[in-house]
């Protein structure tokens, strides 16, 4: 992934420009928002990670000046405000999602890998989300695993929903939590465990390769049996 | 006490001062302008009269002649209230009255003032000329008196031949202040003012006439006593301004002191003496009182926030780094217990997002994203969330509510809701009972979460909303114990209130909304 990150605090852009290099990924670092807003607009990025504080020009500013050109790269915004309502801001002001400091280096990958592949548009056209042995009829909102259909519960449906359409991809349980339920909060990560352990005693059948994996320290992905 | 020293140095020390200082110069130009407004009254009062009298001498002469003039002069300047006298020159000869035009008394208070050594013209012996015979030199030393030589030399002789005497007259009036050092330093009482009056009665009959104005002064005397009054007024107020200025400055020295106090001692307890009546000082120390005393609590508040943060984050931190001090020692569980360690690390982040969280509610700095929330729908949501945790501890987990439509931020009272049912299912035992219910009032909208726990003893009640309170029992829970005070937050934040109760062998936990009517 090519990544354009904004972001004047140096040890904390350093230990994401280091972590996301190791991942194989291209990273541009610029400290402050003007130099950002002209490199963002010069050359074309995956995704931008934008800091909301920053000299020169505020994070907000950024996204609102690049959107107003009609760039629509993928924004992630950076945030040490652990305000409710600045999370809606940065939203309302073009980005695409918000992380509050401090976060795990692998819920930022998570949705950064979200983000960069994020389809245009075109997800509502898809009626099936197939994976190996398991398919998603999502007209008739059926599951099947090797021909035999699995009885899923509403939120269970659409967390494998979530799943299946970020297959191969980790998928933390904030992201799931929030594209599932549709509302930012904090909770226990308990609470999402035991929603996955019951998907998966449905979906991993004693006896056959498991699809569903916990990423340890990260979330859950979902990837064809090998 | 240098505090009450510095009144001078004061602000309205100053203003005292500046206000004297005024008193000063407004008395000063009083008296400055006093003169000119006894001559200014001379002028407009006593000359019309004087002149009738002039005229009123003036035919009788041509009338009645001579001998007719003469008695009547002389009738006026015996009756001694009328302040007259006069000198009657024919040819340069005195015919009739004094030689020495005499300078009427000073008058104080309307009564004549008797004096020795009474200053009065001198009409000189042998008049030939009509120019010399008005010098006054009554007070010779005096800079003010004019010296027959300056009177002279503006008008100088015409002649001086007493046979070929044919006398140019000029007639003339003038009013003279007499400075009058025997009543000095009462000199503002009764100024002198004399009216000259010299007149060319025509075939060489020349009369000089001296009137004392005084009785036309009256109003000056009127004047004065005005002007004796202002000053005691003026003075009054002065020491009435001194007076306020003293007790304002000593109201504001007690709010002074309490500040510098505060700032010296570091001691945010002290208050400002006074407050109890209706003034505004009264008030202004009741509202810095009040102020303080906000600002007490809120510091008290953020000190048991500190305490709390390291109450709470102590033991995790000490423990993580317990943690990461063992990390690979045992090379087979690295990964394990990399994973338990960031499993705690998180623990710790989620405290410190609920301490951040609960303090941005708090101090009103969140700004709340409300909308029309279909209360049931969100509570099913909250359900469908925690239903498979509750399924393991085989509860019941259900409501029982109708539509109704909330004005919320989404975010928030989602999180309150889960929070509560977190808690519920957290403490409820296993095949226990959670159920939410909900009543509509006429301002209210209440909702009830009740469960079949073991409740909270009732001397606990409040104590659980207090932050960081985790009844003993539920130590071994997992949680950071802030969850109900997060939902304090939120609901407070919301205008709304948050109660609990134990009702019916369990714990009722009661979310009080203002009804949507109201808002």
């Amino acid at each position: 992934m090519q990544l354009l990150l904004i972001e004047d605090e140096i040890e904390v852009a350093d230990f994401i420009r280091q972590s996301l290099e190791e991942a194989g990924h291209t990273v541009c670092h610029l400290d402050n928002g003007r130099d950002g807003l002209t490199q963002a607009l010069a050359n074309s990025f995956d995704v931008l990670i934008v800091d909301r504080m920053l000299p020169e020009l505020d994070g907000l500013k950024v996204v609102k000046a690049i959107r107003a050109t009609g760039n629509q790269t993928p924004v992630l915004f950076l945030s040490a405000l652990g305000q409710v309502d600045e999370r809606v801001k940065g939203l309302k002001a073009g980005g695409d999602d918000y992380l509050t400091k401090p976060f795990a280096f692998s819920e930022l990958m998570a949705r950064l890998e979200a983000l960069s592949r994020r389809p245009p548009h075109v997800q509502s056209e898809i009626t099936e989300l197939v994976i190996g042995s398991l398919t998603m009829d999502l007209l008739s909102r059926k599951v099947f695993r090797d021909n035999r259909e699995i009885t899923l519960q509403g939120k269970e449906f659409n967390l494998l929903e979530q799943l299946l359409r970020n297959q191969g991809r980790v998928m933390t349980r904030t992201m799931l939590l929030e594209n599932v339920w549709g509302y930012h909060f904090d909770t226990g990560t308990n609470v999402i465990d035991v929603h996955m352990s019951n998907l998966r005693k449905k979906i991993d059948p004693p006896g056959s390769p498991p699809m569903l994996h916990t990423v340890r320290g990260a979330g859950y992905k979902i990837e064809a049996a090998p | 006490m240098k505090q009450r020293s510095s009144l001078i140095k004061s602000y309205i020390g100053r203003l005292v001062f500046i206000y004297g200082l005024a008193v000063i110069l407004a008395l000063g130009a009083l008296f400055y302008f006093r003169d000119t407004l006894a001559t200014l009254q001379v002028d407009s009062y006593a000359k019309p009269l004087v002149d009738r009298e002039v005229s009123y001498f003036r035919s009788v002469y041509e009338k009645r002649g001579m001998g007719d003039l003469i008695e009547i002069l002389e009738d006026y300047r015996d009756q001694p209230e009328r302040g007259f006298d006069y000198a009657l020159i024919k040819n340069g000869k005195l015919v009739s009255g004094d030689k020495d035009i005499f300078a009427p008394q000073p008058m104080i208070f309307g009564q004549p003032f008797q004096f020795s050594g009474m200053q009065s013209f001198k009409v000189p012996e042998n008049i030939y000329a009509p120019e010399t015979m008005l010098v006054p030199d009554f007070i010779p030393n005096k800079k003010n008196s004019r010296s027959a030589e300056g009177f002279l030399e503006k008008f100088p002789p015409l002649r001086n031949s007493p046979e070929s005497f044919e006398p140019e007259f000029f007639e003339f009036s003038e009013i003279i202040t007499m400075p009058n050092d025997m009543i000095s330093p009462f000199n503002f009482m009764g100024q002198n003012h004399i009216l000259m009056e010299s007149i060319y009665l025509g075939g060489g009959v020349m009369l000089m006439a001296a009137f004392d104005t005084r009785s036309f002064e009256n109003p000056s005397v009127f004047l004065n006593r005005i002007l004796i009054g202002l000053c005691l007024l003026i003075i009054a107020g002065f020491i009435t301004t001194t007076f306020i200025g003293w007790k304002i400055h000593s109201r504001l020295n007690g709010i002074n002191k309490t500040a510098s106090d505060i700032l010296k001692h570091n001691d945010l307890s002290r208050r400002i003496p006074g407050g109890s009546g209706g003034s505004e000082f009264d008030l202004l120390s009741r509202n810095l009182n009040n102020m303080l005393e906000g600002i007490e609590q809120k510091l008290e508040d953020m000190r048991q926030l500190s305490n709390n943060i390291a109450h709470d984050l102590r033991t995790p931190l000490t423990i993580l780094r317990n943690r990461l001090e063992t990390l690979g020692k045992n090379a087979n569980k690295i990964e394990d217990e990399k994973e338990k360690t960031l499993l705690h690390m998180d623990g710790i982040l989620e405290t410190f997002n609920a301490i951040l969280r609960i303090s941005n509610l708090e101090s009103g700095s969140a700004q709340l994203h409300k909308e029309n929330i279909n209360l049931p729908e969100m509570i099913q949501d909250v359900i469908d969330l925690y239903a498979p945790l509750a399924t393991k501890k085989k509860q019941t987990l259900g409501h029982e509510l109708d539509d109704f439509v909330i004005y919320a931020d989404r975010n928030l009272l989602f999180q309150a809701l889960a929070n509560i049912i977190d808690n519920a299912v957290k403490y409820t035992p296993e095949s226990g009972k959670i159920m939410i219910s909900a009543e509509e009032k006429p301002l209210s909208f209440e909702l009830y979460i009740d469960d079949t726990g073991s409740g909270i003893p009732a001397d606990k009640l409040d104590k659980v909303l207090t932050r960081y309170e985790r009844l003993d029992h539920s130590r071994n829970t997992s949680g950071h114990g802030l969850g109900l005070s997060l939902v304090k937050a939120i609901m407070d934040a919301h205008n709304g209130r948050l109660s609990l109760t134990n009702h019916a062998g369990g714990l009722r936990v009661n979310l009080s909304f203002p009804h949507p009517r109201q808002a």
